[in-house]
């Protein structure tokens, strides 16, 4: 069994408790040895018994987790008129002091320099251990995703997400260490009003996906469409190689694809409910967070995969996991009227 | 131990009916069929506890409500009702032609398929709610589906399906070898069951997509406790262990619950000023519940020859897609469907893609009630059963083959069976229902005087005309408005005005004060009959026009021209302000009907709106110069005939008019001492004497300077007739585009001409403004 930990000073803690508790009685087992040191494990070895990795309860829904360092995992979201943001330290969560300023929908950062975007052309950073603050961005409509590639240079893609049939501009942002600077879209084939994520292999080689279908690559120079065979939305993505780079998508229906062919080759998964979030492991592997607290396996290479049980129905957004096999999701209840209800998932602490 | 009487029915399904050796799709023999679920199409299921009675009661009100552009109608639409297109033969129902609504795509090289832009979520809509051009898809748009509405009778029972109960007739890579796939479609990762791609799983779902698509009314997601109290099961938590219900089998409903909870997730908004949600969630509530509730159609009891139908029903194949039965957790239901996707082949595809349905495939229409829901198939090409059979293709091409060899009185044992699946005793031609009462002659909605022998015969048939829904196998098309001429006139009865959602577009170009006219006319069509709608192609004026009522048209048609003429001063020789212009058209005859006075007669009115609304064919010896006497659709000219029109024109000729409800000559007083009298004159002296329709029939400039309109003969873009007042409390909306949604905005609309008036009227006193709108309220 994996190491675990268990923190009974905070709400999480005193859940994971009671589940560790539970399992003892059904397993006759449970390792609450703080002190016991974390230990790696394959990721092929990553136990699939998820728990509550802490309770949001009403400060809202959690829509992205990421982290640079096991020991310093973030998760955002909120309510839409107020972000929150929670901070893992090895230990426990913790809710982070933040700007005031509404819902945060993504994060992400790289060397040492945290990005955090949301409503409203919403954009916090934290350098180091610093205090988070607000930059200012050129736009004001949503901002859905954030890529840091280094210290001093990031990524952000946004626009309307609802499909009223107007058009509006989707959004893509670029910071090069001074301020952020609104970038062109390129031509596309097909209207669109929003990108929803953006995520990079590495400078000169950054992907965007959103509305309708849309993939763009950018390759150092500029943005380019790519096709996807699809016109459903691609809701996120992610990739340690051009392997087994993944986007996920679909409203209603679950929608799964790889690169390939210098484009995503994408399926509809038959039977699974619209896709919010993936995370890919260092083996290939693909974590998918779903609607309906579903959350799928997708063995490395392929375009189908398992249920992994949550013990959740609440729509699961967004997922990342450590290289020791730490996993956490996060979500809540995106499929009702605000306010929302959070929920953040966790194995293999 | 309890007996259980159990309906001629359910023994029937459960016994002989599906004994039969020939059927290739046998359903489980020891399925009971399911208690208290059938009744005649717009009931309750008679098994509903007085609670949900009460819900279905608010909820028919919902359903038939027509909203307004105050209340959140827009701000694009296609309806102001549900009912609108669930209205055949009664409201949940289905609906003719002109309740027809395309879904428009961009269908991309590399194969990606996308809603267009300008569209709801794919649907085209073809108002929007503060006038002007109609929506338009994205000029990339190359996939169009024309979709005709389907009945809602039993959904709430399906929805009650656990998925296996579909899942068990799939066969995705036809492993029988029997000719017939069928698979699922999801929604939301469950097996879908409602739309014609089997697209959607929850009802609540099902109803909350087309409020805003068709309706542009916002809600919000029923709340965990709102479904928690549905008629059927809708709660997500515990959904694995199911939720049991009085009245259901013992057992546990399998993935219901949370399936129906699996509704659309967000809140819907919309920018129309009104504040989101439009509908409230008690609303919504009673508008699902109601849904849920109607019960599955009451068939016939079984005769010789209907079992001699279902027998070869199933011997050629039908049966193979069109199940007998599905069972639910309250037994066996006669649904005739597999609620799956079939390939239905290149003659019926049309590229719409929803969900894992492809182009060419569609969900196996349930049959339950099939007798009064025409027109058949996704785009309602099928007038009759037969032609719907006949018009398969695909998967089911080998049982048309089948039916095809059949001998006539096979095939009409076939037929005999179809229309026992319930809804026989109410199909019509029309929404007329048979044995519905005739309004006594001279009361609004009868004749205009007694009739009897051949008159009244004459009559009938022309009502009947008048209400007839006509198919393109009919000859409906090339292009058209409605389907019927009740389609158009049915407020508040067949012969009357019509509400926003049907009023047609006028179009054309305005190059500063010289207007022009399209080739093809002004008209701008809602529909084709083959092919994506009309568009307009670079014109720059659109102007809506209401339905005026045709309800004692036959009084004005009789009315001499020098009656009319008496009013005219187009000179304003008498210095009041009012002209009044005669529209006298090119043949030299007096224009008196149309906003713009355009139509000279009832007989030239059928001419022209059987052609110009119904793209229907005249025969030449009518002698309509309004009608076409061809038209380039591959019926056979002419469409109607000369019976059928002659009748028609009885008809509206013969309407009685709307009769005041009150007389107020103190309002009148005032309705003529601020000048409304001078366009709106009271009386006209026709042949048979007085005529009370208030309208003195001649053009006026009522239209705010600089407007722009349409032109057309001698009426400028600012000229509209004095529409006649009588029966006003049943014609709204007002003003030729109908943006005017009571009497009091109807006067505030006035301009030009009108301005005077409509000032006298904003000076009145309260209590006088009152007496005056109730006068006109009364007329």
């Amino acid at each position: 069994m994996v190491g675990s930990r268990v923190d009974v000073k905070t709400p999480g803690g005193v859940l994971r408790l009671v589940l560790c508790l539970l399992a003892a009685l059904a397993f006759g087992a449970c390792d609450d040895d703080d002190d016991d040191p974390v230990d790696p494990v394959p990721d092929a070895a990553v136990p699939e018994t998820w728990g509550p990795a802490f309770d949001p309860a009403d400060q809202g829904a959690l829509l992205s987790v990421f982290g640079e360092a096991p020991d310093d995992i973030w998760t955002v979201g909120g309510q839409p008129e107020a972000g929150v943001a929670w901070h893992f330290d090895g230990q426990a969560w913790a809710q982070a002091t933040l700007p005031d300023g509404p819902l945060l929908n993504w994060v992400h950062g790289a060397g040492g320099v945290l990005w955090m975007v949301g409503n409203e052309g919403r954009a916090l950073r934290r350098v180091g251990d610093g205090a988070i603050e607000a930059v200012p961005t050129p736009v004001t409509a949503p901002l859905w995703g954030v890529w840091a590639a280094s210290a001093d240079e990031a990524w952000a893609v946004g626009g309307e997400a609802r499909d009223d049939g107007t058009e509006a501009d989707p959004v893509i942002l670029h910071f090069t260490g001074g301020a952020w600077e609104r970038v062109a879209i390129p031509d596309v084939d097909r209207g669109f009003r929003a990108l929803f994520k953006v995520f990079g292999l590495g400078p000169g080689q950054v992907y965007a996906v959103g509305a309708r279908g849309v993939a763009l690559r950018y390759d150092g120079a500029g943005w380019a469409q790519i096709p996807t065979g699809t016109g459903e939305d691609l809701i996120s993505l992610w990739g340690n190689s051009e392997a087994d780079l993944a986007v996920v998508g679909g409203r209603s229906n679950g929608v799964f694809g790889r690169l390939a062919d210098g484009g995503f080759q994408t399926q509809v998964a038959v039977g699974q409910p619209g896709f919010n979030g993936v995370f890919v492991q260092a083996d290939g592997v693909a974590w998918v967070a779903a609607n309906r607290g579903v959350l799928l396996q997708v063995p490395a290479g392929a375009l189908d995969g398992t249920r992994v049980a949550t013990g959740t129905r609440e729509v699961l957004h967004g997922i990342w996991g450590t290289a020791t096999g730490h996993r956490v999701a996060v979500g809540g209840s995106l499929d009702s009227s605000p306010p929302w209800v959070g929920v953040a998932l966790e194995v293999g602490r | 131990m309890m007996t259980v009487r159990r309906p001629w029915w359910a023994l029937a399904l459960a016994g002989g009916l599906w004994a039969c050796d020939d059927d290739p799709a046998p359903n489980e023999p020891d399925a009971a069929v399911a208690e208290g679920v059938f009744a005649p199409l717009g009931s309750i299921r008679p098994n509903a506890t007085a609670e949900e009675r009460a819900t279905f009661e608010r909820g028919q009100e919902v359903a038939t409500r027509r909203f307004e552009p105050a209340e959140g109608l827009g701000p694009r639409f296609n309806l102001v009702s549900c009912a609108g297109c669930h209205e055949k033969p009664v409201a949940g129902g289905a609906a003719a032609h002109y309740r027809d609504f395309y879904i428009a795509a961009v269908t991309l090289p590399d194969g990606s398929y996308i809603p267009a832009q300008g569209t709801m979520s794919g649907v085209l809509d073809s108002f929007f709610a503060e006038g002007g051009p109609r929506p338009r898809p994205e000029d990339a748009a190359n996939t169009f589906g024309l979709r005709n509405p389907i009945p809602f009778f039993g959904v709430g029972l399906l929805a009650e399906l656990p998925e296996e109960a579909i899942l068990r007739y799939a066969d995705p890579d036809d492993a029988d070898g029997d000719g017939i796939s069928g698979r699922p479609n999801y929604d939301r990762g469950f097996v879908g069951r409602f739309g014609m791609k089997s697209q959607t799983v929850s009802i609540e779902g099902f109803i909350r997509g087309p409020l805003n698509n068709h309706l542009g009314l916002t809600t919000d997601p029923l709340t965990p406790e709102q479904q928690a109290r549905l008629p059927v099961p809708s709660v997500a938590a515990d959904a694995e262990e199911g939720v049991l219900r009085e009245g259901l089998a013992e057992g546990p409903i399998t993935s219901v619950t949370f399936h129906q909870a699996a509704a659309p997730a967000e809140p819907l908004t919309d920018d129309d000023g009104v504040p989101d949600p439009e509908l409230s969630g008690e609303d919504l509530f009673d508008l699902v519940a109601f849904s849920m509730l109607l019960a599955a159609p009451q068939p016939d009891p079984p005769t010789p020859e209907t079992e001699r139908g279902r027998a070869t029903f199933g011997r050629i194949g039908c049966a193979a897609c069109h199940v007998p039965s599905l069972v639910g957790p309250r037994g066996a239901l006669p649904v005739y469907s597999d609620l799956l996707l079939h390939d239905m082949g290149e003659s019926l595809a049309d590229g719409i893609q929803m969900g894992v349905a492809k182009g060419s495939e569609f969900r196996t229409a349930p049959l339950w009630g099939v007798a009064a829901t025409a027109p058949y198939l996704h785009d309602g090409r099928a007038m009759t059963l037969a032609s719907a059979i006949e018009l398969h293709d695909g998967e089911g091409k080998r049982a048309r083959d089948a039916w095809l060899a059949l001998a006539d009185a096979e095939r009409a044992e076939v037929l005999a069976f179809l229309e026992s699946l319930g809804g026989r005793d109410v199909r019509s031609t029309g929404l007329i229902k048979p044995g519905d009462a005739v309004p006594a002659a001279g009361e609004m909605g009868g004749p205009l005087r007694p009739l009897s022998g051949e008159e009244a015969s004459q009559w009938a048939l022309g009502r009947e005309m008048f209400d007839r829904d006509h198919g393109f196998e009919d000859g409906l098309g090339p292009v058209f408005n409605g389907d019927s001429c009740r389609a158009c006139h049915f407020d508040p009865m067949i012969g009357g005005a019509g509400p926003l959602d049907v009023n047609v577009m006028r179009h054309g170009t305005l190059t500063d004060a010289d207007f022009t006219a399209p080739a093809r006319g002004t008209i701008l069509h809602r529909f084709s009959a083959h092919g994506p709608r009309p568009e307009a192609d670079g014109q720059n004026v659109f102007e809506p026009r209401q339905t005026p009522s045709t309800l004692g048209m036959g009084l004005l048609d009789q009315l001499p021209p020098e009656s009319i003429l008496a009013n005219a001063d187009p000179d304003d020789l008498d210095g009041d302000g009012i002209q009044g212009v005669a529209h006298i058209l090119p043949d030299g005859s007096l224009g008196r009907f149309g906003w713009k006075a355009q139509v000279p007669s009832t007989l030239e009115f059928v001419g022209d709106a059987t052609n110009a609304e119904l793209g229907l064919t005249a025969p030449e010896e009518i002698g309509s110069a309004f009608s076409r006497t061809a038209d380039d659709d591959d019926h056979p000219d002419p469409e109607i005939s000369v019976a059928e029109f002659e009748a028609l024109t009885f008809f509206m000729n013969q309407q009685a008019p709307p009769a005041p409800a009150a007389r107020h000559p103190d309002a009148e007083v005032l309705f003529m001492t601020i000048g409304c009298g001078d366009c709106h004159v009271p009386k006209l002296v026709g042949l048979p004497g007085e005529i009370n329709a208030y309208t003195d029939l001649l053009l006026h400039v009522v239209a705010e300077e600089g407007t722009p309109g349409i032109a057309d003969g001698m009426a400028t873009i600012h000229h509209f007739r004095t529409p006649p007042l009588w029966g006003l409390r049943f014609t709204a909306p007002y003003m030729h585009s109908g943006t005017a949604m009571t009497v009091e905005d109807a006067i505030l609309a006035h301009h030009g001409e009108g301005a005077a008036s409509r000032q006298g009227f904003l000076d009145l006193a309260a209590d006088q403004k009152a007496a005056f709108l109730g006068f006109l309220g009364d007329l």
